[in-house]
């Protein structure tokens, strides 16, 4: 399957959260060469506590690495619509490690085709917990591809609302708040009047309500310097300084 | 004056899905996508072939005077603070070294009709952007009407026009490279260099170093036939001292795509110091409407004024009273203000709408100029008339002729 083919699989055409679906990770799918990952695990992950896919629910998958992906799988067995939304470039020695989230997006997308969900089904946004956690030093030598997530990558609270989403549950690791660049997400969706909920994937207890502060001035300044300046409109763009490959002559090098 | 595009029946759901995926592989169309927006428009903007050559001539004379005016205020640092320029900018322009050599100069000069004509609202001669839409996009686009075309493949024109000025074939595409939508239009010019037997080097300002005055990768001994940035010049002193961003202005013999003197011109406050020039800018006074300093004019208590800031991009920061939400305007008026050297105020002017399905709708068509000769258009087609990032891509395609001719960098 080549990479527009793994992309429909996960992004049929007609279904109704596709334009959601960040492109950049499918298009570049075919530069990873590390072995694919297994995804059998996806079956096992419970999923009891989460509403039921006919329900009023979104869900927001906010988990590291592959199990972001894993997790998208469970929720499409349950009649979900994966949205995965890595907006993130891929280059040698990156920061942010996406091997294992772009295998898994690969061999999952057979499972996503055998599925077979449904094309209204209720979305699920795939993103990465780890887009800011660098795995590796940044520093010299190193890619630096870490991404935020901005509110125009989701659709708006009254796009939600008006087909029928009534509530958003965050998928998490742990109680915490919602980080910072997710909760500008969930809080311009609380004001359009959508309720927040978070489930932790360790515990054991149902969903409860997430109530989204405003950021304190702070927060929001500091957002809006990486958001406009740095890390969607500036300067982050391969500041790790990493070496380029060295020019043979012919072909793309560096980090196309 | 009647519009001057021809009505276009919109692609059915499938048609589009189809062009929408073929971008997003082909073309590297990586932003499909902006919070309820399609940014791909479903439907061409055609306009007829004495049209396109009246915006291409347009646009190579607008060219012309642009050149002659950058090459005139290089020498002239005494009206670069009047541009609004960062301190820093205006340190590395200062500098008594000769400006860094530039090549393939590429700029978008944005044109909108009006009652009385054309009209531009501004010009993009830094780091103008859209080539993935402008060239193999608009191709897809064309592949499902008949008896139209695109009216240039701009990637490929710039692509060769780097290429011609190189010595080997080696060119650096310094961009910043974790930001996707940034990302995403170099590795499109990527493609197109490889596909004319070039080499491409996609990496980021900090990852070149300068020996002597020549450009290298970091770790190549080989020295850089030509860098090609998409990198805003008012950005590059946030890099490193250690990274020379100096030279993208000045003492840099690496030849550049575009040299970041390129600034100079792409501040909205350019027609502040028109009259201190010797290059006379007849077609710039004749189609950019009245810009003033905003401490000039009344804009606090008028509709008719457009606040710009001086180096603003994609539509970012204007005021448009009443276009603008309230909150958005209190913010900008605000900030014009306290800091009216950094903004500009330009006369208002009335768009001619265009019909679509979903009602009326503003183009803006940027044509751009390859040293000077006009290669191709990116439309954008927004709800309001104000082209900012929730305005539409549209491919602009022509009637009349079966391919666009007008220079030799058209594929």
């Amino acid at each position: 399957m080549n990479d527009e083919r793994i992309f429909e699989a996960w992004a049929p055409d007609g279904a109704l959260w596709t334009p959601w679906a960040k492109p950049v990770l499918f298009a570049n799918l075919s530069r990873f060469s590390t072995p694919a990952p297994s995804i059998d695990q996806y079956r096992s992950l419970d999923v009891s506590r989460i509403p039921s896919a006919r329900g009023r629910t979104a869900i927001v998958v906010e988990l590291p690495g592959i199990d972001s992906v894993l997790m998208g799988l469970a929720l499409a067995n349950l009649g979900y619509r994966p949205v995965p939304l890595y907006n993130v470039n891929v280059g040698p020695n990156a920061v942010i490690d996406v091997d294992a989230i772009a295998g898994a997006l690969r061999v999952g997308a057979d499972a996503m085709r055998e599925m077979r969900v449904q094309p209204e089904a209720p979305p699920a946004f795939l993103l990465d917990a780890n887009r800011m956690r660098p795995a590796k030093m940044l520093g010299p030598g190193k890619f630096d591809n870490r991404w935020i997530v901005m509110p125009q990558d989701f659709p708006s609270g009254t796009m939600l609302m008006a087909r029928g989403i009534g509530e958003v549950l965050v998928v998490q690791r742990g109680e915490n708040p919602a980080r910072g660049d997710l909760a500008h997400v969930l809080l311009r969706w609380q004001r359009a009047g959508l309720p927040i909920l978070s489930i932790d994937v360790n515990g054991t207890d149902r969903p409860r309500e997430m109530k989204i502060e405003p950021p304190s001035l702070f927060r929001r300044a500091w957002y809006r310097v990486i958001a406009l300046a740095g890390l969607r409109r500036g300067n982050v763009g391969g500041f790790g300084a990493q070496i380029p490959e060295e020019y043979e002559g012919g072909g793309v090098s560096g980090f196309a | 004056m009647s519009a001057p595009w021809l009505a276009a029946r919109p692609l059915g759901p499938g048609a589009y899905a189809a062009f929408r995926r073929r971008a997003i592989f082909e073309c590297c169309k990586w932003d499909p996508q902006v919070e309820d927006t399609a940014t791909l428009a479903p439907f061409p903007l055609v306009v007829r072939w004495e049209t396109w050559r009246e915006l291409a001539a347009l646009a190579e004379a607008l060219a012309s005077e642009t050149l002659s005016a950058e090459a005139e205020l290089v020498e002239c640092p005494e009206l670069h603070a009047e541009l609004g320029l960062p301190r820093a900018c205006r340190a590395a322009l200062r500098r008594s070294t000769p400006p860094t050599i530039g090549v393939a100069r590429l700029i978008r000069f944005d044109f909108h009709h009006t009652r009385d004509g054309w009209r531009i609202s501004e010009a993009n001669t830094d780091v103008p952007g859209g080539l993935n839409e402008a060239s193999g996009i608009a191709e897809l686009m064309a592949e499902h009407y008949a008896g139209v075309a695109s009216v240039g493949d701009v990637a490929t024109a710039y692509a060769r026009a780097l290429l011609d000025a190189s010595d080997r074939g080696h060119v650096a595409l310094v961009h910043a490279t974790a930001y996707t939508d940034d990302h995403q239009v170099m590795a499109y010019l990527g493609r197109r260099l490889t596909a004319l037997g070039g080499a491409a080097s996609l990496v980021s300002p900090a990852q070149l170093r300068w020996q002597g005055r020549r450009a290298f990768l970091a770790n190549s001994s080989e020295p850089v036939d030509v860098l090609a940035r998409f990198y805003p010049a008012e950005w590059l002193p946030d890099l490193p001292r250690a990274s020379q961003w100096e030279r993208f202005f000045r003492d840099g013999a690496t030849p550049m795509s575009n040299p970041a003197t390129a600034v100079l011109t792409q501040s909205k406050r350019l027609p502040l110091v028109w009259d201190r020039l010797r290059t006379p800018m007849p077609t710039w006074r004749a189609l950019l409407p009245e810009t003033r300093h905003p401490r000039d004019v009344a804009w606090r208590d008028a509709d008719e004024w457009v606040l710009k800031p001086a180096l603003g991009r994609v539509g970012d920061g204007i005021g448009i009273r009443g276009v603008t939400t309230p909150k958005e305007w209190r913010r900008i008026a605000r900030t014009v203000r306290v800091f009216p050297r950094w903004w500009i105020a330009q006369r208002r002017f009335e768009a001619t709408p265009f019909a679509t399905e979903g009602g009326a709708a503003y183009p803006c068509i940027g044509v751009y100029t390859i040293d000077g000769r006009a290669v191709g258009a990116y439309g954008r087609i927004a709800v309001k008339p104000l082209i900012d990032w929730r305005a539409r891509d549209v491919s602009i395609l022509v009637a009349g002729r079966e391919q666009s001719s007008t220079n030799r960098y058209t594929a």
